[in-house]
């Protein structure tokens, strides 16, 4: 049981350290620090590549069984939208970190530099509405897990 | 306004494209039995199989262009990103929605 809720836990971890190295790469772009900037979203992809494959570990092996129990729940919303939605859209956050961390590896003008802190801005409001619909699928699991003694 | 690099804009613009084709995988999974279980078929789990096919697909889109030497501007780049991202999230929203 500890290592599902590290695997879970640690997917969320890895999610938000993330979304708090992109935070600090706009920071860096707006000091005019490209180099530092582009460790960061670096740091931000590899992240959110671990944050995959340890989320994705977690939700292939150990999700099913909770969300067959989910699915005939009256708490099935927290499967048929939050978890279906948020397990998709996840890809987009990595596709728009690789291209952040590209866009500053090879665009240093002003104007590139602006689209990368728009980019990264899109990718933290992304990766956030990930974050507060996993809050939601943990809500359910909670609950049911409440209901069934786990 | 200076242009983006071939490679920048291409990737740019798959970005975008891969926004909504990300939605179009996900309806087409949900609606077609034999198409999600060709996508499990290939790596144990369709969406294992979602993921990198997204990615390759990101990347022969960019590559594609990047022939073409296309070059747009960090304008025109953004438009193609956020609306790409945001018309991509509101189908799969929109969808699963209306599957409830």
């Amino acid at each position: 049981m500890l290592k599902v809720e590290l695997l879970m836990k640690s997917h969320v971890f890895l999610g938000n350290a993330a979304i708090i190295f992109l935070l600090i790469t706009i920071v860096a772009i707006k000091k005019g620090n490209v180099g530092v900037s582009r460790v960061y979203a670096l740091v931000s992809s590899v992240l959110l590549g671990l944050c995959s494959l340890f989320g994705g570990y977690w939700y292939i092996r150990y999700y099913p069984g909770v969300r067959n129990l989910l699915k005939v729940s009256e708490w099935s919303w927290a499967h048929r939208f939050f978890m279906e939605t948020k397990e998709h859209v996840f890809f987009q956050v990595f596709l728009l970190s690789l291209f952040l961390t590209i866009l500053l590896f090879r665009e240093n003008d002003e104007q590139a530099l602006r689209l990368a802190s728009r980019v990264a801005w899109l990718t933290i409001g992304t990766a956030v509405l990930v974050n507060v619909f996993g809050h939601f699928v943990d809500l359910g699991i909670s609950l049911i897990l409440a209901t069934h003694g786990g | 306004m200076k242009r983006l690099s071939s490679m920048t804009s291409s990737l740019a613009i798959s970005t975008g494209v891969a926004g909504i084709l990300n939605a179009i995988i996900v309806i087409l999974k949900d609606e077609s039995h034999g198409f999600k279980k060709l996508l499990a078929s290939i790596t144990g789990h369709h969406w294992a199989s979602h993921g990198l096919l997204l990615l390759l697909l990101w990347l022969i889109v960019a590559f594609i262009l990047n022939l073409k030497r296309v070059e747009i501007e960090p304008e025109s780049a953004w438009k193609w990103v956020m609306w790409g991202n945001i018309v991509g999230i509101l189908l799969i929203v929109i969808y699963y929605l209306l599957k409830l």
